[in-house]
This record gives C-alpha cells, structure tokens and sequence, in this order.
C-alpha cells in the first residue's frame, strides 16, 4: 500500500507533464494524464473528502473517475467482462486509483452480496447489514487496523453510527421496499418451481384430444400464465443484483464524511506509523547497500534522512543551478537560486546596484553553499553523482580552486551563518572551542528576524532545506579550512553535530557532510600539496542595507504612496479576471 | 504557512494549470515549462507573500488569467492582509545593539588569524 503513503503522495503532489513528450502528445491526451496524475496523488481519504466537498471541477473528475464515496455506488458485482480504468464496465468498483479499485473490488463486492443475504434472511437486516460491513471493512487496509481491537458488537456500532447518523438504512429501506425479497437462489428454486409448473401444464395441453376445444383452452390459459409467470420469476432472479445495487444508490455524502471525520484520527495514525516503518526499513536495509541502489531509491534514502520529503536534492534543480553557474557564473548562481520571478530578480537588481558590496557577500555565501551541494558527490555519497558526471572534475577543481583562492570571508560567512542560524548546543560547543562564544552569545540573543539576510537568502538557512546545505558546507569547509587553520575535525564534525541537533532522522546527512568533507581534504592534498596556513583577512558581516529587509518586504506588500503593493496588483488582477478582460 | 497550507497550495497550482491548458490559456510546450518552473519554485514558497507573489506572476508572466487563479488570489490576498494585520496588532521587536558584540567579534577574528 505505498502508493497510498500520505508522505510518499504529498512529496509528489504536483503535475508533472515533463515525464511525457508535449510535441508528441495530444493536448487531451495531456490534460487527462495530468488529470490522471494529480487525482491518483489523493489518498484515499482525500478523494473521500473531495468526493463529499466536490468543487466542480473536482465533480467533473470524481465522474471520470469513480472515488471511494462512489464505492457505496457502484457496486454490483464484476461480470467477469474486460474493463478498464478509462472505460469502467457497468458493475465494476472504481475508487480514486486503478489500483486501489482492484484491491478493493472483491471486498465491497462482498457488501453486496453480504446485502443480497441480508435482506432475504427472517434475522434482523441491520445486523446482517452491519455484519457484512464489518467483515468487508475488517479486510480493507487502513480501516481493518481501525477496527482491531473492537469486539464484533462494538464494530456493529462503529458502522451502525454511520448508518444512523445518515438515517442511512431508513432511506435504504424505503428504496430496498420495491425489491422483491429472496436471495437469488431462493428465487433460482422459485423459477424451478415455475418452470415445472409449466412444463406438466404443458404435457397435459399436449395429452386434452383435439377434439375436447374448451378444456384444450382453459389449459392453454393455464399454460400462457405459467409461462409468464415463469418470465417474471426468471427476471426477477436475473435483475436482482442489479435492483440491489441500484437501492443502494444515494449513499448521503455527509453520511460518509461524518463516519471517516469521527474515525480519521485513528486512520491517520495507522498511516502515520506505516509511513515511519517504511522509511526506518528504507533507511535500515537500503543505506548499506547504497551504491548499488537506482539514482531514485538512493534520493529516497537522502530525503528519508533528512527528516522530510523535501526535494533537497532534486536532480533538475540541481541540473539547474550547474548550468546557471557554468554559464553566467556567480550571478547567475544567485539569480537561479533566487527563483526566475521578475520581481526577485528586479530587486536582486537593485540591490546589487545599491549595495555592490554586499550584493557580492551574497555571492560569494551562495557559491559557498551551492559548492558545497554540489561537491558532496566527491564523497561518492550523493545522489548528485548521476548529475555532475556530465560535467566532470573540471568544474570540482575549479570550485575547489575557488574556495581555497577566495579572499572573500567565505571560511567567516560560513562559521557566521552556521552560529547565526543553527542554534543548538553542539554547535555553540564547537564556538566555544574555537573560542567564538561572543559570536555565538551574540547570535544567540539576536532574533531570526534580524539577520542580515534578505528574505529569500534567508530561507536557505532558516529551513531544512538549508540546514541540509549547511551540514554539508561545514562539512566542505572542514577539508578546505585543513589548510587555512588545524581544525578540521572539529568542522568535519560540525556538520554532524548540526544534523544531530534537528533529529536522529538527520544524523547521516551530517555524517555525509562529515564524509564529504574528509573527501575534499583528501582532494585539496591531491591538487594543492600539503598542509598551509593562509592568514584570515576577511572581516565579518557587518550590518547594511539589507537589516531593512522587513521594512522593504511590507513596503512591497503593502505598497507605498503612488506605489502599488502586491496586494493590489493581486486585486487589479483578480478584476481584471471577473471583468472577463484576460490579460 | 503551515505544511498542511503547502501541501494545499501544491494541489491548487496543479489544478491551475490543468485547467489552464484545458481552457488553451496554456499551449502544450508552455505548459511543460510552466510545470516545470513551479516545481522548481515549490520549495521557495514558504509564506502567504511567497504565494500571492507567484500568483500574481503566473498572471503577468504565464497570461494565465481563470476563474481558479482569481479564486486562489481572492484566497492568498485574505491570508497575506490577515498576516499584516496581526503583525501590526503586535509590539515592534527591539533592535539589539549589535555593534559592539560585532566590534568584539571582529577584534577576535582578527586576533585569531595573526
């Protein structure tokens, strides 16, 4: 059931039409796949949900493609004929996903033919009802862990609160009144009974002489009733699963909702723990044998250990961010790490303008990081490998080259950032033993907010994304620092410490950086030769423009004087829009 | 935003662009480079502002312009003028006196790299 793995689904919870050619593909070939795509991304609790709350365009794929509410639908059981997801034959169960409705089928085709029983049995209907839910839902992923636990009594009532909660059998009742009662074998004997009827009524017109005309006639009455008789019992018997199912049309959607919202803690947490035991086994078998994994199981492996599903590593930002800084160099590094928008680039502009010197502060902190991201695969520990083969060991020596060469406070950039923006007890450790505590005092009391780093920047280090970055920059700058000062192992480590103070899940990203860093010692030696110290001249980040990063922010938001804020250009838009004036 | 609002916003952008391109507001190779720009771009958007500011460039940037993405503006403009409005019920930070710890910091540095 993995591919029902909330965690697994929200990390792709987006379209994702590159995977198919757009100049060999129909456009509606292309809307359905991602149609396709985004609707099979819904757990099946959340097709449940939109199934409940459909907006229209969410009503026009839930007819497209049947969702757990149609379960209770769609149920009349499979013929046997071929079918298929886009063409679903008649009878057919069909949930949010192929998958799911082939898993599922057989059971709620139980519930059916669990009803069938039901309602031709002299026992109570709701309990036989209510026993057949059960039993359905005792075999269905997710619900069967729900209902572990509870006595048969106590399931009854589970589902006997959705029934009522919905007056869903009273309504069941009243559409079941206008099916005949017996089972389809009670009504198999009924046309048997029928059919011999009618076939001694028939033997004994045969035997009536010719010449006796009134009684021949009063038997062929007889017979022509039997005969109908029989084709009533014979369709009767025939129609009935599907004058069943057709009763159990109209399930109340809030019905359904009210159930799943009364129980959705309970379904939660089973996925919750299913989605922690995958990644501990992800993580537990799979890291060992790392090299030997596909490039995709080892990202899975990277993002488990991250702690998050985030796209840390994503192989097409990546690809990214390696063009952008082969062909425009820093600033294109920058630009591309900023995002495309016309406004991030406007105000990266402009503040490269305003501020040259910090503008290149930002350069350099970001080269620093992105090398550092980019240079893990020397440690043969990133996934980035498949990524930078292209590119080779040119580009490495050149980033080496370019950290070793840099006058620039990288080495302070990195150790200041590091203080400033990981906050945990290793990390204020290593400060005190480089004899750093008033940077790390200082860091300590000044709030996030002030930093002096814009926004955007900001977010490398503010999120897990950048502590990632940053683990394995220290890491990084552990093998380089080698020959500036003799504290490799402490940097090295560095890293480690802070992947370990945001939680086990991250403990091996540090110990990558760790890795990575040893890595690039080893490579530095190879290209520089042995150890030297090269004096610090860098001074430290020092307060400018950028403190009024906030007050810049709001001002955009918000706008000033003549000057229109995002706000209002979102509502001249929206305007525009209802105005039926597409832009 | 929360993870739940991310995951949310995620959804929304799809089903924008999908009924983008039903709607021939997109053609087909735009559409595979707009897909591709917001994946690259999920992860940066982090804040209501964030939000808001894509949206607004999906219209002036991507011509985008339906009824959804009016809709999904309507909803981030809330959230964003719901943000400033707390923000402005709360007392403005102190600003710490940074430069003397930063003078002392450099003075260290310096010290250390002789």
């Amino acid at each position: 059931m993995t591919e029902f793995n909330t965690a697994e689904n929200i990390a792709k919870l987006i379209v994702r039409p590159r995977d198919i050619d757009p100049t060999t593909i129909a456009r509606d070939r292309l809307v359905t796949h991602m149609e396709e795509v985004l609707y099979k991304q819904r757990t099946p609790l959340e097709a449940l949900k939109l199934a409940t709350h459909p907006t229209p365009d969410l009503q026009t794929l839930e007819t497209k493609y049947r969702t757990v509410g149609d379960a209770f639908k769609v149920i009349t059981p499979h013929m046997g004929a071929p079918t298929t997801y886009e063409d679903p034959t008649p009878g057919t169960v069909l949930f949010a996903k192929k998958q799911q409705a082939e898993a599922w089928g057989s059971y709620l085709t139980q519930v059916v033919m669990g009803g069938q029983r039901a309602f031709d049995a002299d026992a109570p209907l709701k309990t036989q009802v209510l026993d057949s839910i059960v039993t359905t839902f005792d075999g269905l992923p997710y619900y069967s862990d729900m209902l572990s636990g509870l006595s048969q009594a106590a399931k009854r009532q589970v589902f006997e609160k959705f029934f009522n909660s919905a007056q869903y059998l009273d309504k069941l009742k009243a559409k079941l009144a206008a099916v005949p009662p017996g089972t389809v074998q009670s009504l198999d004997h009924e046309v048997k009974v029928a059919q011999t009827a009618l076939t001694r009524a028939q033997a004994e017109l045969a035997a009536i002489p010719a010449a006796d005309a009134a009684a021949k006639a009063a038997k062929q009455i007889e017979v022509n009733d039997l005969d109908t008789a029989l084709n009533n019992k014979l369709s009767a018997r025939d129609t009935l699963p599907g004058r069943v199912s057709n009763a159990l049309i109209g399930a109340p959607r809030e019905a359904i909702l009210e159930f799943i919202s009364d129980n959705i803690d309970g379904v939660n947490t089973t996925i919750t723990t299913e989605t922690t035991a995958a990644l501990t086994a992800i993580e537990a078998g799979a890291r060992s044998d790392m090299g030997k994994l596909s490039t995709i199981w080892r990202r899975e492996i990277v993002n488990s250990e991250s702690g998050v599903r985030e796209k840390i590593v994503d192989q097409k930002i990546m690809t990214k961010l390696v063009k952008a800084y082969t062909k425009r160099g820093s600033d294109g590094l920058l630009e591309a790490m900023l995002d495309r928008s016309s406004a991030d680039l406007q105000r990266l502009a402009d503040f490269k303008a305003a501020n040259p010197d910090e503008y290149q502060k930002l350069v350099v902190e970001t080269e620093a990081l992105f090398l550092a991201d980019y240079l893990r695969p020397a440690a043969g520990q990133h996934v980035g490998t498949e990524i930078v083969k292209g590119y080779g060991g040119k580009l490495k020596k050149r980033a080496i080259r370019k950290i070793m060469n840099s006058t620039d406070p990288l080495k302070t950039q990195v150790l200041y950032m590091a203080i400033n923006n990981v906050r945990n007890p290793q990390t204020a450790m290593l400060a005190q033993e480089l004899g750093m505590e008033d940077m790390v005092d200082y860091m300590k009391k000044t709030p996030l907010s002030k930093l002096k780093l814009p926004d955007k920047f900001k977010k490398l280090f503010t999120t897990k994304k950048g502590l990632v970055l940053l683990a394995s920059a220290l890491g990084i700058a552990g093998g380089v620092w080698y020959w500036w000062y003799p504290i490799t192992h402490a940097l090295s480590a560095a890293g480690g410490a802070i992947a370990t103070g945001y939680g086990t899940a991250s403990t091996s990203v540090g110990a990558m950086a760790t890795s990575a860093g040893a890595s690039i010692d080893a490579a530095g030696r190879t290209l520089f030769g042995t150890t030297t110290t090269i004096p610090f001249v860098g001074p430290v980040h020092t307060p400018g423009v950028i403190e009024n990063t906030a007050a810049a922010t709001r001002d955009y938001v918000l706008g000033t004087g003549t000057n229109p804020g995002l706000l209002q250009k979102a509502q001249d838009i929206i305007n525009t829009i209802q105005t039926g004036r597409p832009h | 935003m929360d993870e739940k609002q991310k995951e949310q916003l995620k959804f929304d952008l799809a089903e924008l662009v999908v009924d983008a391109l039903k709607r021939n507001q997109l053609d087909l190779d735009t559409t595979h480079e707009l897909s591709e720009y917001i994946l690259d771009t999920l992860d940066f958007l982090d804040t209501h502002v964030d939000a808001l500011e894509f949206l607004v460039e999906l219209h002036t940037d991507w011509n985008i312009s339906t009824e959804k993405l009016s809709v999904l503006l309507k909803t981030y403009v809330n959230n964003v003028q719901k943000v400033y409005a707390q923000e402005h019920s709360e007392e403005p930070a102190s600003v710490p006196q940074v430069e003397d710890k930063l003078d002392v910091i450099k003075n260290k540095l310096a010290y250390r790299a002789q």
